[in-house]
């Protein structure tokens, strides 16, 4: 790893780090007494009210892909790339009717996976999984490694001791208090990176002048101010494209939406769109202030974290320290909870063990977590790339899942063929057009072939569903607690 | 007499020691020649179709244990290092170049270990930035906005459809 000026002391970054893992633990343990039951460990007692759910989605859509690959983004592409960020905000926004429609088609549902299995059969479901639990294992991954780049770049710990620390902060509440426990750390996370990401914008506006700012950009990166920037074009509707279909797909938001209270899910998810809207704006612009800084960065995805510690000085680096390390956090305990509920419920109960008593399934989605949490730690151990280009692999999977799920939800007529063929295709020709043209064009091109797909199937192929099929009642299970 | 002559012999000796153990130091600490010039890890020819690229360089792990260097990176447009302009000076051992337009750039970096100890220039990289067409661009920017408007018609005219029917 290429040497990086660090911000505030090594020592301080311990303190820090020690402080807030214990608190994040703390937390998690008494939040988990809370879950007396499997139905409140994995959905909060679906009793999420409308402010602790606009918060859980809002922190959780403010992951490391918001501060620190929307800077990133800015940096390499430029305004466009910055604007192109904010768009990931549509998917909130779609998501909000498809919440509702959700809790109304499978007001008993779990996960993600149950809709695809009773909507399109096996074959569809078995794609679906690998698709999610594929993604969903990127994006901790990314995850994992922006939280090693974060330590070295604020505060010099060496990238592989600060990963495996937040990666074990997160595992441990997570595994302790479940769905309460990371919906209610959300809610502490959010408010934290908002105060946060609103004194770091202030920072920098009081240090640098617009025009200065748009001077040195003309002189030494004169295309990121360009309208007509090809790569960045190209990125507007790829990153639109990709955040759709993260939320559509991931059981990260469908948990949340079977978590929510009846007629929560709309208005929450709408909220926590608006809310997120300039989060990425402000946090991209800060990237563009690099070089009037006199801030070198290393390694694109080190810009946002960087250029904030520098305008706030060392006590406002702690700030940034807390921001950053929320907003990871508030990520990563959301994935293991989402993905260990869609293994658990999927694999193991469906497939694997139908009669298992609460407690099993308890134990066993104990188990995932600690498994998904040292197996995100292998991987980040060799840090692989940047995490534009991690996370983005799995770009045309995620978009080639937009219409399978959206059709699935409104038209009787979306065929079981149609879901298929579309996943499959959307993400092997997107998957061309990663390595042929660049990550900017990868989500894109599968939500293309995936919608072209899906609607000549439907219209070859219709089928009649009944709705009255998702409306799939959990008999109580052997052993199951009251 | 002799006594004079002796006692000058012994200084001449020891002032002539003091000479050549300064000389020795002098010469550990002056390391000016090929371990102090930094060399480029990106490879030397770079193609880039977004404007943008990482350049990484390295110094000798002896001379990095011993001294901490002030970096200079370089940049033209002239492989004559013409014009060129300092694209950074500092202790990092790489620096992420973005927003270039079309065109061929050409870097160099030295080492700085104080204002009289400088090392040679490396030898350069060529980074070669060719865009992507902007027709191409402008396709996949027309797919995006017509797969983005059918995924919005589908949500608000299936929730409409179903309020309608609840």
């Amino acid at each position: 790893m290429a040497h990086q000026s660090e911000i505030i002391s090594t020592m301080m970054g311990w303190t820090l780090i020690i402080l807030l893992g214990v608190l994040w633990i703390g937390l998690g343990v008494y939040w988990g007494r809370k879950a007396k039951s499997m139905e409140g460990y994995m959905l909060a007692g679906r009793n999420v009210g409308l402010a602790l759910g606009t918060a859980t989605a809002m922190a959780t859509w403010i992951t490391s892909n918001t501060t620190m690959l929307a800077p990133q983004f800015a940096l390499e592409l430029g305004v466009w790339g910055m604007l192109a960020y904010s768009t990931a905000s549509f998917g909130l926004f779609l998501f909000s009717p498809i919440a509702k429609r959700i809790r109304a088609l499978m007001p008993e549902g779990y996960t993600s996976g149950d809709f695809i299995r009773l909507r399109y059969g096996n074959t569809a479901w078995f794609l679906f999984l690998a698709i999610s639990i594929f993604y969903g294992f990127t994006w901790l991954i990314s995850m994992g490694m922006a939280g090693g780049i974060l330590m070295y770049a604020l505060a010099g710990i060496p990238y592989k001791i600060g990963m495996s620390i937040i990666l074990f902060v997160c595992v441990m509440y997570t595994l302790f208090g479940g769905l309460y426990a990371v919906i209610g750390t959300d809610y502490i996370q959010s408010i934290i990176i908002l105060f946060g990401i609103v004194i770091v914008g202030l920072g920098v506006l009081t240090h640098v002048e617009f025009e200065t700012i748009y001077s040195n950009l003309s002189d030494d990166r004169p295309m990121l101010i360009n309208i007509l920037l090809p790569a960045a074009i190209m990125a507007v509707f790829n990153n639109l494209l990709f955040g759709i279909g993260e939320i559509f797909h991931s059981n990260v938001w469908w948990s949340r939406a079977f978590a929510m209270r009846e007629g929560v899910g709309q208005n929450a998810y709408f909220l926590a769109g608006v809310l997120w809207l300039p989060i990425p704006i402000a946090a991209g612009f800060i990237a563009l202030t690099s070089d009037t800084l006199g801030i070198n960065i290393t390694s694109p995805d080190m810009v946002g974290p960087l250029v904030a510690a520098n305008v706030l000085g060392r006590v406002g680096s702690i700030i940034v320290f807390a921001v950053f390390f929320c907003s990871l956090a508030s990520s990563i305990d959301s994935l293991l909870a989402a993905t260990s509920d869609l293994i658990t419920e999927d694999f193991y109960k469906k497939l694997i063990h139908p009669t298992a008593s609460e407690t099993q399934l308890r134990r066993m989605s104990a188990a995932i977590i600690v498994a998904l949490g040292l197996a995100a730690w292998l991987v980040c151990l060799p840090r692989i790339g940047t995490l534009a280009s991690v996370l983005f692999f799995a770009g045309p999977m995620v978009g080639s899942t937009i219409w399978p799920i959206a059709t699935g939800l409104y038209w009787k007529s979306a065929s079981r063929i149609g879901a298929t063929a579309g996943m499959l295709l959307g993400s092997g020709i997107g998957l061309i057009a990663y390595f042929q043209l660049g990550w900017y064009t990868a989500s894109l091109i599968g939500a293309a072939v995936s919608m072209i797909v899906v609607i000549l199937c439907a219209r070859l192929f219709p089928e009649n569903f009944q709705w009255s099929m998702l409306h799939e009642t959990h008999a109580p299970t052997e052993g199951a607690q009251s | 007499m002799f006594l004079f002559k002796e006692r000058h012999r012994h200084l001449y000796l020891f002032c002539f020691l003091i000479f050549v153990s300064c000389l020795c130091v002098s010469t550990n600490a002056q390391p000016i020649d090929e371990q102090a010039t930094p060399e480029f890890t990106s490879p030397p020819s770079v193609i880039s179709d977004s404007g943008h690229t990482r350049l990484d360089w390295t110094l000798s792990k002896d001379v990095l244990q011993t001294q901490s260097p002030i970096f200079e990176l370089q940049q033209s447009k002239a492989s004559d290092f013409s014009n060129s302009i300092v694209r950074y000076q500092g202790p990092d051992t790489a620096s992420f170049i973005s927003g270039l337009p079309n065109g061929v750039y050409h870097f160099r970096v030295r080492s700085h270990f104080s204002a009289e100890q400088i090392s040679n220039w490396s030898k350069p990289v060529v980074v070669e930035v060719q865009h992507h067409s902007l027709l191409l661009a402008y396709i996949l920017f027309a797919i995006g906005l017509i797969v983005f408007a059918a995924t919005v018609y589908v949500v608000v005219s299936g929730t409409r459809n179903t309020q309608t029917i609840d």
